[in-house]
């Protein structure tokens, strides 16, 4: 009991930063029909401000270290958000629909943040300091207050997040562009407006991705790109689009990460999701919830 | 042709896909009160004409003026402020969002709550059959129900003008019927319609006006009734 329920704390950790990540590039896919090759540097971006804001605040502005997180994680979310825009004027809307051109610029894009964010913050991993100290007792499993907090927020925000899809205008216009782009700009939405929206949402998710992460991991210049090969497993199992099915796919590849990589090994985990992504793209490429087009 | 009574006048429209010629130099009115109707086979450019009129092809040449303004190069998001709203062939519902959705989705560009509500109640009474079904999904639906969630979202959007195109086609008889009444009460309340169809005998049937078109140009017009008498249309069209 004291194992499984062990087990299902790690599957809830990691599965929360990795069904994050994977809601934004699935929601970026499902409006713009795009893939984003570039959503991992949303990701490193977000990891690596918190990495240099939460030591600037404590020490140069003085603030107690979970003021410091917070004022990071907003400053990490507007630098993203900002940057985001910025890809999305001068690249992605003049690619979208188009998935070689959005390949070909998400991957060049990628090189180019990946290089900036070496040139500026170096190879070394950088650290945060815990925000959250101490362990919090579950039905005998241990588990540290951090990482249940990482769980919770991730929850929050992906609570948030199908609200916004399911119960607003702007929801609404998601929905409708990604079943059917001309039907929808029919019903008066602006094509364009609604993907630079989905696009920024997309941006915002991976970044609050990056900033629990932080805290957790080492952040590297190149952090994001693991999340995004992880990303990209989930959402083929869950459905390229589905915001369910990113969710689901993101618990279970974390599912077959802690389990895996408990009984047998993380190699053994790893080499699982992939033999499973090949049996997929086989049997049910659509994945869970796709849709058959 | 007043300009008072005129809603939609279409000029000299040219429109090509990749340099293929789809509407040569179209020109056609629509009067006030008065359903108009495009008939012609399919290829002969009636959906294209459609898509041009609602803002989704630019043309080429040509002008579109609606209530005397010239609403060339708008839109479609435009178009719908302006009050021209296309049920598209197919239908082209979002098929795993509710019915309920589906036609919250016609009002996208209006902010009048209340007002969206009232219509709201309006669309169902036109259509009780879809009001059981709210919640499902509108690819639940049969054809004929899909059919009236389509015209039902159009009116969604309170349009002074609703462009039908085929919107009888693949339906069993008693349906078309019901859908061709739904035609004439939508007109009667003071909407215009322009109707598109394959189905000859149904259009002339309730049009007060009728352009028959041909390989992206319009060959005859006049009122229903005379195209119902005339030996071409009742030769290539109503299989006379």
């Amino acid at each position: 009991m004291e194992l499984f329920v062990q087990l299902l704390a790690n599957t809830l950790q990691i599965g929360a930063v990795y069904v994050l990540f994977a809601l934004g590039l699935t929601l970026i896919f499902g409006v713009m029909k795009i893939v984003n090759f570039a959503h991992g540097a949303f990701f490193t971006a977000a990891a690596l401000i918190v990495t240099s804001v939460v030591p600037f605040a404590t020490v140069e502005l003085g603030v107690p270290l979970w003021a410091g997180y917070l004022l990071a994680a907003i400053v990490a979310i507007v630098v993203v958000l900002c940057l985001g825009a910025l890809v999305y004027s001068i690249g992605f809307q003049h690619v979208l629909k188009d998935l070689n051109g959005s390949f070909i610029l998400s991957i060049g894009l990628l090189l180019i943040l990946n290089g900036a964010y070496l040139a500026i913050y170096g190879g070394a991993p950088r650290t945060v300091p815990q925000v959250l100290p101490g362990t919090v007792s579950i039905f005998g499993a241990a588990l540290t207050a951090q990482r249940l907090a990482l769980v919770i927020v991730a929850a929050v925000v992906t609570g948030g997040l199908y609200l916004l899809i399911e119960r607003t205008r702007l929801g609404l216009a998601l929905r409708a562009v990604a079943m059917d782009q001309e039907a929808a700009m029919l019903q008066g939405m602006p094509f364009n407006r609604v993907a630079l929206y989905g696009f920024l949402i997309g941006a915002a998710l991976a970044a609050c991705a990056g900033v629990l992460m932080a805290p957790i991991n080492a952040v590297t210049p190149v952090s994001g790109d693991e999340f995004l090969i992880k990303a990209f497993i989930i959402i083929i199992i869950g459905g390229l689009g589905s915001v369910t099915g990113a969710i689901i796919g993101g618990l279970f590849i974390a599912l077959i990460e802690s389990m895996g990589g408990y009984f047998f090994d993380p190699s053994t985990a790893t080499l699982a999701m992939f033999i499973l992504v090949i049996a997929f793209l086989l049997v049910r490429p659509q994945g869970i919830l796709g849709n058959v087009e | 042709m007043t300009a008072d009574t005129t809603i939609l006048s279409v000029d000299g429209l040219c429109v090509s896909y990749h340099g293929v010629p789809a509407l040569q130099d179209v020109s056609l009115g629509i009067e006030r009160g008065a359903i108009t109707t495009i008939v012609g086979s399919n290829g002969a450019g009636k959906t294209t004409l459609m898509k041009a009129i609602a803002g989704l092809l630019v043309p080429e040449r040509g002008s579109v003026h609606l209530f005397g303004q010239d609403v060339g190069g708008r839109t479609p998001a435009e178009m719908v402020q302006a009050g021209v709203t296309l049920v598209p062939e197919g239908r082209r519902l979002f098929g795993q969002m509710s019915v309920r959705d589906n036609l919250m989705t016609g009002a996208y560009s209006r902010t009048d709550r209340s007002a969206i509500a009232a219509d709201f109640e309006t669309v169902l009474g036109h259509f009780p059959a879809l009001r059981d079904r709210l919640s499902a999904p509108a690819s639940a639906l049969s054809g004929g129900q899909q059919q009236m969630l389509a015209v039902g979202r159009a009116l969604m959007a309170s349009p002074r003008l609703v462009l039908l195109d085929e919107p009888t086609i693949g339906l069993a008889p008693a349906v078309v019927d019901t859908i061709c009444d739904i035609i004439e009460t939508i007109s009667r309340n003071g909407v215009e319609v322009l109707l598109v169809e394959q189905n000859a005998h149904i259009a002339l049937e309730l049009a007060a006006h009728a352009y028959v078109m041909e390989n992206g140009r319009i060959v005859l017009s006049g009122s229903g009734k005379e195209l119902m008498h005339n030996d071409q249309v009742r030769e290539a069209y109503l299989g006379l």
